[in-house]
């Protein structure tokens, strides 16, 4: 005798099931692993059935980059992508470039199970996700701090190419790095040490991502995202630890120099 | 050829050669990776955010980072220069917080509470009517003469 209906609770099957055999039939949760019932969870994995492993693949086929309305269900958010280097799925994130483009970023670690998604690999997609916000380099908040230009003189102390630019452009060489990526830029400078790989695709790309999550991304605020605490900040107060007062008597060279270049 | 494509999946970070493949089914070996419990996790990144974190709290390095920002106020101070901005920084700093500049705006409009903020520019408001009517009175007298 069938007392029980086994049906994964993201479909929209469950909720129906539930109600047509109320008091008759048992209806289980077949995902078993998601714990989050979050409209943002449901959304992203699209009554997805997790495979033997349990990760879900995430739906992005089609005309992914081309203001597809399920690109937006994951901008942000933290995915698995395959990285045949490794073997494995690492974490990472797409974000929206400063033109008509988006950046995939994917740390070049190996996303394991029983670790789960750690602080390392959340700081290191969130600087990610936090330098492209809108404002991030920008002149309207003006004032004492901004991120985007001090982090670029701080790359500019140990990539002398870059120096001889600012001291050159100013401003414009400053856009030049933020627009690129600016935990790449100090992570290739030996500022981070989070490993990463970006591409930039068109809005205009045709193309069908291999994207994949688990219940390991899931937290209480929903799906996980880029909003480690204060990100940049970190970013920042590693790059300074990094450089020492010798590296910030040279930045602040740099600055004077480039003060005295633009007037 | 778009439908054939649409069969196909992309792999952004392959070599240009590797990039489109013709299904999931290209994963099976990736995942039974997982299955034989052979993806370790790299505690590299983890590391360094801890260790850069209890940095951080450091009294010797929260001087450098002053120092940092003071320098950093340096540089976007040029970069304002460069696009000619300076008049619009002003203006943005009339209604900027100072927690939105971690506290460390050392402009003298961002040591004046919200309240004197906008007592000044209501002043400047004041100021230029004042002027306005003045110079409507100068050069139009007529029109204010008394019947």
């Amino acid at each position: 005798m069938i007392n029980t209906l086994e049906v994964n609770k993201f479909s929209d099957e469950f909720d129906s099931a539930q109600e047509k055999f109320a008091g008759q039939i048992e209806v289980i949760d077949r995902s078993g692993l998601v714990t989050s019932q979050s409209d943002a969870v449901r959304e992203l994995l699209m009554a997805q059935e997790p495979n033997q492993q349990g990760f879900y693949a995430v739906e992005l086929t089609g005309h992914l980059l081309r203001n597809d309305p399920r690109v937006a269900r994951v901008l942000g958010r933290i995915i698995l992508m395959p990285n045949k280097r490794l073997g494995a799925l690492s974490p990472a994130i797409i974000t929206r470039g400063q033109e008509a483009d988006y950046d995939i970023t994917m740390l070049d670690l190996p996303f394991a199970t029983k670790a789960g998604f750690t602080a390392g690999q959340h700081f290191g997609l969130s600087v990610k996700a936090q330098t492209r916000v809108e404002g991030f380099g920008g002149h309207s908040r003006a004032g004492a701090f901004e991120a985007g230009h001090f982090s670029t003189v701080l790359v500019g102390t140990r990539d002398e190419s870059l120096a001889q630019n600012i001291m050159k452009s100013g401003d414009a060489a400053t856009h030049q790095v933020i627009g690129r990526g600016v935990p790449e830029a100090m992570a290739e400078t030996d500022m981070l040490n989070v490993p990463y790989r970006t591409v930039r695709l068109s809005a205009d790309n045709h193309a069908n991502l291999a994207v994949f999550w688990h219940p390991a991304l899931d937290t209480e605020k929903g799906p996980a995202s880029g909003d480690y605490p204060d990100a940049v900040r970190l970013m920042l107060g590693a790059g300074v630890a990094v450089l020492g007062q010798r590296g910030l008597d040279d930045a602040r060279r740099l600055v004077d120099y480039a003060t005295e270049g633009i007037a | 050829m778009p439908e054939q494509i649409e069969q196909l999946f992309f792999d952004p970070f392959a070599e240009s050669s590797e990039q489109l493949f013709d299904s999931l089914k290209s994963h099976e070996v990736l995942f039974a990776h997982y299955e034989a419990g052979k993806v370790e996790h790299d505690y590299s990144a983890d590391e360094f955010v801890a260790d850069t974190e209890a940095l951080m709290l450091d009294a010797r390095f929260v001087g450098q980072f002053e120092q940092a920002q003071a320098i950093a106020a340096q540089m976007h101070l040029l970069c304002a220069e460069d696009h000619g901005l300076r008049s619009s920084m002003n203006d943005s700093l009339l209604f900027a917080q100072p927690a939105e500049h971690d506290d460390h705006d050392h402009s003298i409009l961002n040591h004046m509470t919200i309240k004197e903020r906008k007592t000044r520019k209501d002043e400047e408001k004041e100021r230029k009517e004042k002027r306005a009517a003045s110079l409507l009175v100068k050069f139009f007298p007529k029109l204010f003469a008394k019947a």
